[in-house]
């Protein structure tokens, strides 16, 4: 809690710098990344659409399946939209 | 919320939708701290569904949703807060305040669950809603929250 307690102390610095940008990788080694990042919005999306039952039921199956959970992409199927990654 | 639970102490709080758990990392020493959420990131996480948490009725003092209102039924969410509560028990709601298109209507819908809505708060790029539990106010049935 460092961080907090340097709040509280007015320790604090204000600095700037140029947008950092890192370019999705093109080719094979993109789609890889894809296959076993997804991307944070279309997993916000999907959270924020669905019910708690069926995004927790969706868990509890794929972590039973020996799967972690990595990867959402776009779909409306019930239980479809998780793609897990193996560990 | 680390802050406020830090200038107090003894509170039983449910942290629901907690994430890594940061708060109960560092205030368990002052509070009795249920960290929740659908995926436990540690053994002191309860991992469950936030609309149902196991969790007695008029059992937490404080109840926490740091940026957790995510899905289609967050409405669920916020009455398990209304039952789990004891009466005057605190309800911090923290959300982005780009996500909210009208807030008053969010602090009204709030009421009309329950809740003495007493602050609404401009934190940064944040909108706290902070509230008591009043069960005078039952909630109603039919009411759902919207951004």
């Amino acid at each position: 809690m460092a961080w907090l307690q340097r709040l509280d102390t007015g320790e604090m610095q204000m600095i700037s710098h140029s947008r950092i940008v890192v370019p999705l990788a093109d080719g094979a080694e993109g789609e890889r990344r894809m296959r076993q990042y997804g991307t944070f919005s279309t997993m916000n999306r999907c959270w924020n659409q669905r019910r708690s039952e069926e995004t927790i039921g969706i868990y509890w199956t794929t972590l039973r399946s020996g799967h972690t959970i990595i990867r959402c992409i776009e779909s409306n199927a019930v239980g479809g939209p998780l793609f897990p990654t193996k560990r | 919320m680390i802050r406020w639970c830090q200038q107090r102490s003894g509170q039983v709080i449910g942290d629901f939708g907690c994430g890594e758990a940061c708060l109960a990392q560092a205030v368990s020493d002052r509070h009795t701290i249920y960290s929740i959420d659908h995926v436990a990131i540690n053994e002191e996480v309860i991992a469950c569904d936030i609309a149902h948490v196991p969790l007695d009725d008029e059992s937490l003092d404080v109840a926490i949703y740091s940026l957790s209102l995510m899905g289609a039924n967050f409405t669920a969410y916020v009455r398990e807060a209304h039952r789990t509560l004891k009466l005057d028990g605190h309800l911090h709601i923290i959300e982005a305040t780009e996500r909210f298109s009208n807030r008053e209507q969010f602090a009204n819908n709030l009421e009309q669950l329950g809740f003495n809505v007493i602050r609404i708060d401009d934190l940064w790029k944040f909108t706290p809603h902070t509230g008591h539990q009043d069960r005078g106010g039952e909630g109603r049935e039919d009411v759902e929250l919207c951004f």
